[in-house]
């Protein structure tokens, strides 16, 4: 199963473009896919698809990775079905509850918004590893060096941060499984009992994720870490194809924002 | 040469001093190992040794530079490189590549030098080929050989292994043991922190610490013959001493047996001694018993 955008290795032109300019297009689409019509999405997703397939990612398989929101999706799309005023589709309504022509056209185009949006983020992700992205990040946020804000720090916290994200998952799960042990119950109870256990898994994953930062910080400090400036494995280096890339995809975004 | 002088230090004034009166030499290549009972100062010595900690009083020098001046903290901690019992919390990047050159970009090397040490490194310990993988994929050991070769990528002249073999299976051990065997040849010490009294005999001076000074720092041999100090420091002596003395009232003997095979051929000497007329004439080969 695709998780959220996880990154999916693979030999493509998407793959292969210089993480600053997918990040850069990814924030321009968005802002311009917040402002479109329904012709505009239609466009919009015209393109999305031009460039999965450009990267090897088949339509599905990018679909699939939006999975864990499509309940947010629906919600979204009930909400907006469910309590926009227009002309009722059926012949009662229920208070201030009716489905509504004008609710169920909202309802489409704000989810195609939110779904597009959700695709392009994914596009990023799965053709941008996330050490990538870091150091897209770091070298974007470069000038904010002149006001005193260091994008090594930045981009090290980011890094550090999505390291940590399945030790923490594993120490979660090693915590749940000994209150289990102990005999706990997550699943049955009143709301009481259930926030209780929620105690029992959170107070020992804090003491655990303290006791981890502080050896963290150890171990850093023993490797020679100093905030501030630093070296990298590979630095990113614009070539001619990416300013190709970049010129494409500006003129892509301006043409559809013009246009639609 | 790392020197330590007249070394105390205190975390806080109202509790005994976790280090009192040190005096050591390390010299290049030497394989030390440390030893002595929880609370007996071993971490808090160690983490003098690349400036983690700083004196309360006395002094460290590592080649000539003092630990207490800041600015020698970035080189003497290159120099001396530490690895941690849990390679879980030692670990920053995102990939075992990135991880490894951590350590060579935080001392601002240029990329192409990077990318030289973390192949160099990942060969050294044997990770070649694992360099895109996610830390948290690796096995146990996979992940204590990763924190080690993020340590080789920054050349250091001296290994601290802060228990790092503990939570090792025995393969895990030997690899790691194996590769300080393979950095001694090439000059770098080795400050071994372990209960392991098996790993200790690989060492070439074994140093004993009892309420934070040292109360014995010798020969593998003859630190680790001596059975009656070892359990006063809390300390079980290596199983083969131990079943050498219970022969001793029975058998003088002077040799000094410290492994399986010495063992063995002693006992052997001794059963062929005693029913020579019995046995044929042959003679014990090391692991003719295995």
């Amino acid at each position: 199963m695709h998780k959220l955008g996880q990154y999916l290795a693979k030999d493509s032109p998407v793959h292969s473009c210089d993480p600053r300019v997918k990040l850069l297009a990814v924030l321009a689409f968005s802002i311009v896919i917040l402002r479109l019509d329904f012709i505009g999405l239609i466009v919009t997703a015209g393109i999305i698809l031009a460039f999965s397939l450009l990267a090897n990612i088949g339509i599905i398989t990018l679909l699939k990775s939006t999975r864990p929101v499509w309940t947010f999706f629906l919600m979204l799309f009930f909400i907006y079905v469910l309590f926009s005023p227009g002309h009722s589709v059926l012949p009662f309504s229920l208070g201030p509850i009716m489905i509504s022509y004008e609710g169920l056209y909202l309802g489409v185009f704000q989810v195609s918004k939110f779904l597009l949006l959700i695709l392009t983020a994914s596009l990023l992700t799965m053709t941008t590893s996330p050490s990538e992205l870091t150091m897209a990040v770091e070298r974007l946020l470069r000038p904010l060096q002149t006001i005193g804000i260091s994008s090594h720090n930045i981009a090290l916290m980011v890094s550090m941060a999505l390291r940590f994200i399945p030790t923490l998952q594993l120490e979660m799960n090693n915590i749940r499984e000994a209150q289990l042990a102990r005999g706990a119950n997550f699943s049955a109870g009143s709301l009481r009992g259930k926030i209780r256990s929620i105690i029992s898994i959170a107070a020992p994953l804090t003491i655990s994720i303290l006791r981890r930062s502080d050896e963290l910080v150890e171990a850093m400090e023993a490797r020679g870490y100093q905030p501030g400036k630093r070296t990298y494995l590979r630095e990113l280096a614009f070539t001619g194809k990416d300013y190709y890339s970049l010129g494409i995809i500006s003129f892509i975004i301006i043409a559809v924002g013009y246009f639609t | 040469m790392i020197k330590i002088t007249n070394l105390s230090y205190v975390y806080q004034t109202d509790l005994p001093p976790a280090l009192l009166d040190i005096n050591l030499t390390i010299g290049e290549g030497e394989y030390i190992v440390l030893m002595g009972a929880n609370g007996s100062g071993k971490t808090t010595l160690i983490r003098h040794l690349n400036a983690l900690l700083l004196p309360s009083c006395g002094d460290v020098e590592v080649d000539g530079l003092n630990s207490k001046d800041s600015k020698n903290q970035v080189e003497i901690r290159r120099k001396v490189g530490m690895v941690f019992q849990n390679p879980d919390n030692q670990i920053v990047g995102m990939s075992v590549e990135e991880d490894v050159a951590f350590g060579p970009g935080n001392l601002k090397l240029p990329s192409s030098e990077v990318r030289r040490r973390v192949k160099e490194a990942l060969e050294m310990v044997g990770l070649s080929g694992f360099e895109k993988r996610v830390p948290y994929t690796l096995s146990g050991g996979e992940k204590q050989l990763l924190a080690l070769a993020g340590l080789l990528s920054m050349e250091p002249g001296y290994i601290v292994l802060d228990e790092a073999t503990s939570s090792l299976d025995p393969a895990g051990k030997e690899k790691v043991l194996t590769i300080m065997d393979r950095l001694r040849t090439k000059g770098i010490s080795i400050i071994h922190v372990t209960h392991n009294m098996e790993e200790a005999l690989r060492a070439d001076r074994v140093i004993l610490m009892g309420s934070g000074q040292i109360m014995a720092d010798g020969a593998a041999k003859d630190v680790l013959m001596n059975s009656e100090q070892l359990k006063a420091l809390g300390l079980n002596p290596p199983i083969i001493v131990e079943l050498m003395s219970r022969f001793q009232p029975h058998y003088n003997n002077e040799k000094i047996i410290l492994t399986v095979d010495q063992a063995a051929e002693q006992i052997f000497t001794w059963l062929h001694s005693n029913k020579g007329n019995d046995r044929d004439n042959g003679s014990w080969k090391a692991g003719s018993y295995a």
